[in-house]
């Protein structure tokens, strides 16, 4: 097998998925001079990429991806000059607020956890300083926890900024185009699509919610479940928050757009059909998520809703990413990202591209190796 | 509380829905009807019954033909609950609606989708300005309120414009002119398609009666080729260019735009049923069988929502799709459905004639000038849209977030056909490869405090 | 100019729009009675860009004022009772083209 050394491997690199991890991924590749091919059977950003919340979070992060949330953040804070765009990244504060004693003993306890951990960009805010930083606040909030100079950005924006550097640093893409199969040809992979077969030595997995069929065209059987969580945008209204807020203990988050829309997501699931590219949105959960959302800014009561959507994402069962090498050489996956990818993007499109370099990547991976899900070979016949 | 259920969910008191309803609670089904208007009868009935008080002759006798269905309706039994707003329909057949600032979720065995027809979008400079309104509009003012504008400009083309214009004649007020957008050419291809237009010489007998009675009142100025409307807080006159190249500017606070109506398929694409791209008349419709029955086997179209077809044949397609529902529910109707089936086809034998006579000309379809607004929602120009496609949105829906087209409260109702028109000029796609909007609930907006509702009330 | 094409008669109704005192008739359209007493700017959509009825069927959304303090309100799709407060709406200053 012909291994890449740290430089540029003959054959383009196959990303399979454009969506923000497949972009960042041909993005750091083509500014190294690796030539790519993306390979994408919908359109850039189409799925969660493109529709998501938007959030650019540290807080709230699993223990075990706070590290590579933090490199990612490090490209967040240069990304305009990184991809030639302007306000790519609004940076403001994020805070989960506890509404009840509930929320305020798993705050307390989250923070003493980080603390420990050696982490320290969680504090707490007292309900007096919370009110003072957000007006509109709930008053029966109790007060919450707080990473400054996290925010959000435009999903749909920031992926087609990668896609648009990548293609100018000479990254090839092709859609819609589907592949069918991932054989082994030699020392080689042979990618089989409906619009022909292409040869390399390397294939990332960045196939999303679609990412466990992908990585079992290569022999890697990774479970991952598609679920569609939902948003809705509503109509603007008059600035009234400069901060993207969320709720201890759950999963809804508020932002206002700079021209005064709210996009609200609620970790509420519609219902997800990856076939077909279809989601469904769930009257009761959607309802039950908006409430939650009153409880936070009630003076939100008469804003309407334009629009409600659910993006199609791909969920493990641990909630963690897969990213790393997979069973085969020259077989590499980062996918499963569970809701929360969008932030992890550029870090992650980053480590993507050392591994397709044989690179030490900065941060370690060990927590998302895709072997933690290894199965015998007797349980994968049973799949 | 528990949803209600109906065997048969109604959705819109049109023509097609009242029609509907009488034959479904005839056969002993328990019927819902619910329209986002306060009164029966749709756009086209609009506010009949309170009319039929005064009667105000110059609505016409069509109008009035209505009036024995409305009554009907009234008497037949249905559960009947107007001022309500479905937003969605989900794939178990829940109807969600709010009412009164309350969400209520309705289940159903059989969905009947009567929603009925807008107008085409008619893109000219200066078309957001007050006092520009479309045809409909003007006649729905005169319908609902017994109000009209004077010294009024009509501008466009289509039965709806001569009818309206013609009742406003009839009513006694000045109509300043009518600048019809109709080419010469459009006369030719439609000719071949009278013959079948002749199988209902009462409308065609009606047509040329408003047209003449409108030459004979009012300045028609014919084959105009481009419209722009002037004025800075209120439009102020109206600039027509001939097919001769020569330029008219008339004068008048009252500008009413029209080139034709087109199946409302906002709550249809939302709930995710099979759409085609209607050639001959230029527009989205469901796909569905000849009863009405949609690409989901619980869910009938009936009326304008499923393809353009008037008043009389809304009625006899709402009677059509519920006596297939009422066969599926074990009472046959055989000879009905046959004598529905040939009504309709008999209704709908004048429209290739029309569609083609009235076909909106393709620089009325797209904007002529750059600063024309394109999304009136968000105030998107033909020159916004146009830096969009350059900068490589291929779609309608990444066009969206290229530049905020269709992203509005209107959800698409009054800009997606323009924009579609626009990406299919500039890709060279078809306007079916090209595609529409990709909508999603709620097919109105809701309110958070509305939507929340369905759980409780909304927290102080 | 607007004006009525029946004999007048019914109710009189009593409105404010943004603060001016109109009348209407008990069980008028709103949108028609604000176009009947001269009103026929309902907004603004950004700055500077008047708007008023288009459609009068609900599906336009122009025609959106604020009624008894409650904003966007589509006046055609409501009646009018005494003492209604209705105000023009304008949009928020925040609002802008383009993608943001």
């Amino acid at each position: 097998m012909a291994r890449l050394t740290g430089t540029a491997a003959t054959r383009p690199v196959v990303i399979i998925g454009a969506g923000i991890q497949g972009c960042a991924t041909a993005f750091f590749l083509s500014q190294r001079g690796q030539p790519v091919i993306v390979l994408e059977k919908d359109h850039v950003g189409r799925h969660a990429s493109g529709v998501n919340a938007g959030g650019v979070r540290r807080l709230g992060r699993d223990i075990a991806e706070i590290p590579l949330s933090v490199a990612s953040m490090d490209w967040w804070n240069q990304i305009d000059q990184l991809l030639d765009i302007d306000e790519g990244f609004h940076r403001q504060f994020y805070v989960k607020v506890a509404l009840d004693d509930a929320g305020a003993d798993l705050a307390s306890r989250r923070i003493q956890q980080l603390h420990r951990a050696g982490f320290q960009h969680e504090t707490w805010v007292d309900r007096d300083q919370l009110l003072y930083r957000i007006p509109h606040l709930t008053k029966s909030v109790l007060g919450g926890v707080l990473v400054e100079g996290d925010g959000w950005a435009l999903p749909w924006k920031i992926t087609r900024a990668f896609y648009d550097k990548a293609a100018a640093l000479g990254a090839e893409f092709r859609s819609p185009v589907t592949v069918t199969s991932i054989d082994k040809s030699g020392e080689h992979w042979q990618v089989k699509t409906d619009a022909g077969m292409i040869e390399t030595d390397i294939v990332v997995n960045c196939a999303g919610a679609w990412g466990a069929q992908i990585a079992k065209m290569t022999g890697d059987i990774l479970p991952i479940e598609a679920h569609a969580p939902m948003l809705v945008i509503t109509d603007r209204q008059p600035m009234f928050l400069q901060s993207v807020v969320g709720v201890m203990g759950g999963t809804l988050s508020f932002k206002q757009l700079d021209n005064g829309s709210m996009v609200i997501g609620g970790g509420k699931r519609g219902v997800a059909d990856a076939a077909r590219n279809l989601t469904q949105i769930i009257p009761a959960g959607l309802s039950s998520f908006v409430m939650t959302a009153g409880r936070v800014f009630p003076h939100l009561r008469d804003v309407a809703i334009l629009r409600a959507w659910a993006g199609i994402e791909g969920y493990t069962k641990d909630n963690l990413p897969i990213i790393g090498n997979g069973s085969q050489a020259g077989i590499i996956h980062g996918f499963g990202f569970s809701a929360h990818g969008f932030q992890l993007g550029p870090a992650v499109g980053e480590a993507l591209a050392d591994l397709a370099m044989a690179r030490q990547t900065r941060v370690n991976l060990t927590p998302f190796s895709p072997h933690r899900f290894a199965v015998s070979p007797d349980q994968a016949a049973g799949h | 509380m528990a949803n209600q259920h109906f065997q048969i969910v109604i959705i819109g008191a049109g023509p097609a829905g009242m029609a509907a309803a009488l034959t479904t609670t005839k056969a002993g089904l328990e019927t819902i009807v619910i329209d986002d208007q306060k009164d029966s009868g749709g756009q086209v009935y609009r506010n009949l019954q309170a009319n039929q008080e005064t009667s105000p002759a110059y609505l016409g006798q069509s109008y009035y033909d209505g009036a024995k269905l409305a009554q009907s309706f009234a008497d037949c039994g249905a559960v009947y609950r107007p001022d309500c707003t479905v937003w969605q329909i989900t794939d178990m057949h829940e109807v969600a609606l709010v009412s009164r600032g309350k969400a209520e979720l309705i289940t159903a065995d059989y969905i009947i989708i009567a929603t009925g027809a807008i107008e085409r979008p008619m893109p000219v400079k200066g078309w957001t300005l007050p006092g520009v309104m479309s045809v409909g509009g003007a006649q729905t003012m005169l319908k609902q309120a017994a109000l009209g504008a004077d010294n009024a400009v009509f501008v466009g083309s289509g039965p709806l414009l001569y009818l309206t214009a013609w009742q406003y004649i009839k009513a006694g007020l000045a109509v300043r002119a009518v600048i019809d957008i109709t080419s010469a050419q459009q006369w030719r291809s439609a000719i071949p398609f009278a013959p079948l237009a002749l199988l209902q010489p009462d409308m065609l007998a009606m047509g040329r009666k408003w047209l003449g009675d409108i030459r004979r009142n009012t300045e028609v100025i014919n084959h105009v080729s481009a419209v722009e409307i002037i004025g800075q807080s209120q439009a102020q006159a109206v600039s027509c260019t001939l097919s001769s190249g020569d330029k008219i500017d008339i004068d008048s606070n009252h500008i009413f735009l029209h080139q034709g109506v087109v199946p409302n398929v906002n709550l249809t694409m939302a709930t995710a049923l099979a759409h085609q791209w209607d050639y001959q008349a230029h527009c989205w419709r469901p796909v569905i069988d000849v009863t009405g029955k949609s690409s989901d086997e619980q869910i009938y179209i009936a009326g304008d929502g499923g393809g353009i077809g008037g008043a009389k044949a809304a009625a006899i397609a709402g009677r059509l799709a519920a006596s297939a529902i009422v066969a599926r529910c074990g009472m046959p109707r055989f000879l009905a459905q046959l004598y529905y089936k040939l009504r309709h086809l008999h209704y709908l034998s004048i429209r290739p004639f029309l569609d083609r006579l009235y076909f909106p000309p393709a620089h009325f379809r797209l904007a002529q000038t750059d600063e024309t607004i394109i999304c009136r929602c968000e105030a998107v120009s033909k020159a916004d849209v146009n830096s969009a496609l350059a900068s490589g949105a291929s779609g309608p829906n990444q066009l969206k977030a290229f530049c905020r087209a269709g992203m509005g409260r209107c959800q698409g109702r009054s800009c997606g056909l323009i924009v579609q028109e626009m990406i299919a000029s500039h890709t060279g796609q078809s306007m079916a490869e090209t595609g529409y909007y990709r909508l999603r609930p709620p097919v109105k907006p809701i309110t958070l405090a509305e939507l929340a509702s369905l759980e409780g009330p909304w927290p102080d | 100019m607007f004006k009525s094409t029946m004999p007048e008669n019914g109710r009189i109704v009593h409105l404010q729009f943004d603060g001016e005192a109109i009348t209407a008739f008990d069980g008028d359209n709103l949108a028609a009675a604000l176009l009947r007493a001269g009103k026929v700017q309902f907004r603004t959509a950004a700055k500077n860009d008047p708007r008023g009825p288009y459609c009068m069927m609900g599906v336009c959304f122009e025609c959106l004022v604020e009624i008894d303090g409650r904003p966007n309100q589509q006046a055609c799709q409501m009646t009018v009772h005494d003492g209604m407060i209705i105000q023009r709406q304008n949009a928020p200053d925040s609002a802008s083209k383009a993608s943001g």
